[in-house]
């Protein structure tokens, strides 16, 4: 029994060694051994010798695979006659009679209770020419092989050469199978686990078989308590019958379902998700045998849909009450001018010449301010009308335009005795009706938010800053406070004190919206008790100096 | 035909009305002008007309409670069945929209932007000549 002990651990030791072995000889250990007896049963009937026996060597230790009329415990492996046999791997090693070979004569197995006389071995080589052990024939008496024996028995051991090369192959193969499914194995459990996506598979009995880390966070449950137990024990009897098993069932028959749902998830609280069933595995023609279930959390999407949903909406209907309000408020506008011009019409038609020279002059002032006020009155209701509103581009001198608006107001300056300054300025490419509004306005501004002690100043100026042109109006007014600066280009907070600040409801806006008819902006410098600088800012106006816009 | 022997303006605007009144006076028609402020008026004085004098209505469009659709709308039948007695819309709109509106009334003779003129008058109803 020790003896027996001692090989098996001397074994164990082997297999360890040889699955370092640099020729590959893992195989060594998966043997076909019905295959190898068979070998030793035919070497023994062939040789007509009471005992077979296959042995393998690696560089280290031998040890034996088949054994018949010998019980392998009994052998040493140690120092076994193979070990001489592979020596000359090419032909047969015989030892006729032990006792007077002096390798032998003292060896345990001649000397011992095995008695061992006689000794054959064919070497068993791969056809890398690789010698793993041997074929081997012994016998208790002394004897000879003849030649046909000899022959058989190196057969017999190319025999288990290719035997033992076959199983090689086979282990290896499946092996590298088992390496690659288990690394598959892995890069799917790691990628699972890391998805954000609640991934799940339910076979065709609704049990769940898997499912990953996310899944069971959302669904704040350990893997055992999901896998192996039915869809309808997580999901309750009634989110299962009305959208998951209806769900499953299509994709069971090949389809892909997906929707989406608002699911409360004890993890996670209610989510907005998007659920894909995914038949798994099913070709055309053969049956689906489970459903991937992948659930998207999309709430955070959702909401930012919803709200950017609800913003869009604010703004058209914003945008809808702004052009519905300016298109009110110019023909509320257009009555009180209409009048004016078709009794100025008939005071110009009848009564003009009756009239002293000078009173001639202020009525055809009146007359051309009202003809000009009914086209821009015309125009401003052109642009909210269409939506679309391109402008007509022309070569505006701002120095006439400037000079237009000095005459418009020229009462309103007189009226609170200011003084306006126009500086030097540039021609450039714009829409004179559209410009004039804008400079009128901020002129007029600059009047009505006047310092009350002191004597008003406005400055009409510009800055050409490459193709930019900057117009600017700068006053000695009250100016504004720095939180209220961005709300004076607010149409609607200036709408809803209408009746408080009279007259000045759209004025900013529509400079604003000027501004940008022109790709441009309208900004604004401002200091309480010290004054303010509105700029208007005309990008790519400059008008060629030449006069011929196609130059 | 007949000449023109009544001219029957309805607009809210006193002023409008007050000024073409003075236009269609000074080309010399020496008919009927009759002024109403409201749609209903209007409505309630033709109820009782014999509609006998060859007629011309300018209706303004944009009045309180009862436009000049409205009013047009209602009167509709009349219009198509009375030879002698014309309508035409004079408004301060000039929108598609409207334009498109009154066509869309059977009877309506035609749409004028404001203010009515003499060419207008002069043309249509050969007056002044």
């Amino acid at each position: 029994m020790k003896e027996t002990f001692h090989t098996a651990k001397g074994f164990v030791a082997n297999k360890n060694r040889r699955s370092k072995h640099p020729q590959g000889m893992g195989f060594l250990d998966a043997l076909p051994d019905a295959a190898l007896d068979s070998v030793t049963e035919l070497a023994c009937s062939i040789c007509e010798t009471p005992i077979a026996v296959i042995a393998l060597v690696d560089q280290d230790r031998q040890w034996f695979k088949s054994a018949r009329g010998l019980d392998i415990g009994q052998m040493d492996p140690e120092r076994s006659f193979c070990a001489h046999a592979i020596l000359e791997p090419t032909q047969v090693m015989e030892v006729q009679d032990a006792t007077t070979d002096v390798r032998f004569a003292a060896h345990p197995m001649v000397t011992g209770g095995a008695n061992i006389r006689f000794y054959a071995g064919a070497p068993i080589v791969t056809s890398e020419g690789v010698a793993l052990g041997a074929v081997c024939v012994l016998d208790r008496v002394a004897r000879r092989l003849s030649g046909g024996q000899r022959r058989s028995l190196e057969n017999l051991a190319s025999l288990a050469a290719r035997l033992l090369e076959h199983a090689e192959s086979m282990r290896a193969r499946s092996q590298a199978r088992f390496v690659q499914w288990e690394q598959e194995e892995e890069f799917l459990q790691a990628v699972s686990s890391a998805a954000l996506d609640l991934t799940s598979y339910v076979d065709r009995t609704y049990t769940y078989r898997f499912a990953n880390d996310a899944y069971l966070k959302y669904w704040e449950r350990r893997r055992e308590e999901i896998v192996g137990k039915s869809v309808v024990s997580l999901l309750g009897e009634d989110m299962f019958q009305k959208a998951a098993k209806p769900a499953l069932d299509r994709a069971f028959e090949g389809q892909v379902v997906s929707y989406e749902s608002v699911v409360n998830f004890p993890g996670k609280g209610a989510r907005h998700v998007k659920i894909t069933y995914l038949p798994s595995g099913a070709r055309v023609g053969a049956p689906c045998k489970g459903v991937v279930v992948r659930v998207q959390d999309i709430h955070e999407l959702k909401s930012h849909e919803l709200e950017l949903e609800k913003t869009v909406q604010l703004l058209e209907r914003k945008t809808i009450e702004q052009q519905r309000f300016i298109h009110i408020v110019s023909h509320d506008l257009r009555e009180p001018l209409n009048s004016i011009n078709n009794f100025t019409s008939l005071l110009v038609q009848d009564h003009r010449e009756s009239l002293p020279r000078e009173a001639q002059r202020y009525l055809d002032y009146v007359s051309a301010g009202g003809a000009r006020m009914t086209r821009l009155l015309n125009d401003l209701i052109r642009f909210t009308e269409l939506e679309n509103y391109t402008l007509d581009l022309e070569a505006v001198d701002l120095n006439l335009l400037a000079a237009q608006v000095r005459d418009d107001l020229l009462s309103a300056t007189l009226d609170v005795g200011a003084q306006l300054h126009i500086d030097e300025m540039p021609v450039v490419q714009g829409n004179a009706s559209f410009l004039r509004i804008a400079l009128q306005n901020l002129v007029s501004n600059a009047l009505k938010f006047r310092h009350p002690s002191i004597t008003p100043m406005v400055r009409v100026s510009s800055i050409t800053e490459g193709s930019d042109v900057v117009l600017q109006v700068e006053d000695n007014g009250i100016g504004i406070s720095d939180e209220h600066q961005a709300e004076v280009f607010d149409a609607f907070r200036r709408l809803h004190n209408r009746r408080t600040y009279e007259g000045t409801g759209l004025g900013l806006a529509i400079c604003k919206r000027i501004a940008q008819m022109h790709g441009g902006w309208l900004s604004v410098k401002s200091e309480p008790g010290v004054g303010s600088c509105f700029s208007l800012h005309l990008p790519s106006c400059v008008s060629t100096p030449s006069g011929d816009p196609l130059a | 035909m007949n000449p023109l022997e009544r001219i029957i303006l309805v607009d809210d605007n006193d002023l409008d009305n007050v000024f073409h009144e003075i236009i269609i006076r000074k080309t010399g028609f020496k008919g009927e002008v009759r002024v109403f402020e409201s749609g209903t008026d209007f409505l309630a004085f033709l109820k009782q007309d014999a509609l006998n004098l060859r007629t011309c209505v300018f209706l303004d469009i944009n009045m309180p409670l009862l436009s000049g659709f409205d009013v047009a709308r209602s009167i509709s039948p009349v219009l198509q069945n009375t030879p002698g007695f014309e309508l035409h819309f004079l408004t301060s709109s000039g929108s598609t929209q409207d334009k498109q509106m009154a066509g869309s009334i059977p009877g309506v003779s035609g749409y004028l932007v404001k203010p009515l003129t003499r060419e207008f008058l002069v043309e249509r109803f050969q007056l002044g000549t």
